[in-house]
């Protein structure tokens, strides 16, 4: 609870830095970024289920044109898909702005220790008798999502601002937030801003 | 059910499996052919794969064109865990199968993993990293020992088929002769249930048979 009020927070802090925008929140679930906006900014939510402003599903191309919206976000749903790499430029295609992203970093030392504990990473990644539909489909290792996020701001011409998210969910991770530990073990979620205008 | 333990690889397992046995076999994601070298003169090989160069190409993401109980003998070693659609693949696989069907799932959940990961935040194959660019073919399902045994069991029991026997190859926590005895003394701990399995079980192969009754 205490990561997704804070990486909503930071989002809706950042957007206010820009004054009025229209923002578009991809993979939306119950909306609740919209909460964290200022006041000024109008705010569009897109889904693979229907029940939202806009129904995309991220493994297609998107119908929109280019810098059509002046910030997306996209707040740990990269990691779902089969095609995270087109899905990022994509959204980076359709902003005008910024494009925030965020994933969870899968190699913090909480699920390490779980892992290591238990053999099982997450339920998210459970092979179960019957096919769960979503699911997480990377392990996303702190270096890599960030060689990932770099790799395409450059090859897009972004500048890219980064937050570590250290609060997380569990007792491990309650205690490796407040260790003294190098970022990569102790980070849960990254969050990731990549301008588009400098 | 009967659960051995080996040392030896998948298609040494497979070829130990199939002495002696007749019939029509098609090695579903073949790749090299490399299980045919190991098969008894009984046994009609046949190659299915997704690029060309094989007997039979197919898409096991998508439902098979070909006809119920085609061949006596399926198998499909270390496949269906780069299959999006892994459930209905087995659903398909087990169609096919007139006989038997052999599946070959690597337990990434090993204890030597385990460590690996606790250490370097990687299972030890860069099959599940987010790379720069995607990598094209690469594991989609994380496939842990208790998991996917019951993947196996149940989609087989659907498909009408009940699990025989169920071969672990050993993976030693270490390398070298001493890592190979620790296998061996952990494979023993745990057939008389002193220690979780799986911890040194590198990969499970599963035999199931077409449940007539």
């Amino acid at each position: 609870v205490i990561t997704r009020t804070r990486k909503y927070e930071l989002v809706g802090r950042a957007v206010a830095e820009r004054g009025d925008c229209v923002l578009v929140d991809v993979g939306a679930r119950d909306r609740v970024l919209q909460r964290f906006l200022p006041s000024g900014s109008t705010y569009l939510s897109a889904d693979v289920v229907p029940g939202h402003d806009l129904l995309w599903n991220l493994e297609q191309p998107i119908e929109a044109p280019d810098r059509a919206y002046d910030h997306v976000v996209a707040l740990d749903v990269l990691e779902h898909l089969e095609h995270p790499h087109r899905a990022l430029r994509e959204l980076i295609r359709i902003a005008r702005r910024s494009v925030f992203i965020s994933l969870p970093n899968m190699s913090s030392l909480s699920f390490r220790l779980a892992f290591f504990r238990t053999g099982r990473l997450s339920g998210k990644y459970d092979l179960l008798p019957h096919h769960q539909g979503d699911r997480h489909r990377w392990i996303t290792r702190y270096e890599d999502v960030r060689a990932f996020i770099e790799h395409h701001a450059r090859e897009t011409g972004c500048t890219v601002r980064r937050w570590d998210i250290v609060t997380g969910f569990g007792t491990a991770q309650a205690l490796a937030e407040r260790l003294p530990l190098p970022l990569p073990l102790r980070t849960y979620t990254m969050l990731f801003e990549l301008r588009r205008d400098g | 059910m009967p659960r051995t333990f080996v040392s030896h690889d998948k298609y040494r397992t497979v070829g130990a499996l199939l002495q002696g046995a007749s019939g029509r076999l098609l090695d579903v994601g073949a790749r090299d052919r490399r299980l045919a070298a190991f098969l008894g003169p009984g046994i009609v090989y046949h190659s299915a794969d997704l690029g060309p160069g094989h007997d039979v190409a197919l898409d096991l993401e998508r439902p098979l064109d070909l006809p119920d109980r085609a061949y006596d003998h399926v198998v499909a070693l270390d496949v269906l865990e780069h299959v999006e659609r892994a459930h209905d693949a087995m659903r398909e696989l087990a169609r096919i199968a007139s006989r038997q069907l052999i599946i070959a799932l690597p337990n990434l959940a090993t204890l030597r993993r385990r460590v690996t990961f606790l250490l370097t935040g990687t299972v030890g194959t860069r099959k599940y990293d987010l790379e720069r660019e995607h990598q094209g073919d690469r594991h989609r399902w994380l496939t842990t020992y208790a998991q996917m045994n019951r993947f196996v069991e149940e989609n087989g029991r659907e498909a009408g088929f009940r699990l025989v026997s169920l071969i672990e190859e050993l993976e030693a926590p270490w390398p070298g002769r001493i890592g190979g005895r620790a296998a061996r003394v952990g494979a023993g701990l745990a057939e008389r249930g002193w220690i979780a399995p799986g911890g040194v079980t590198g990969r499970c192969i599963y035999v199931l048979a077409r449940d007539e009754a």
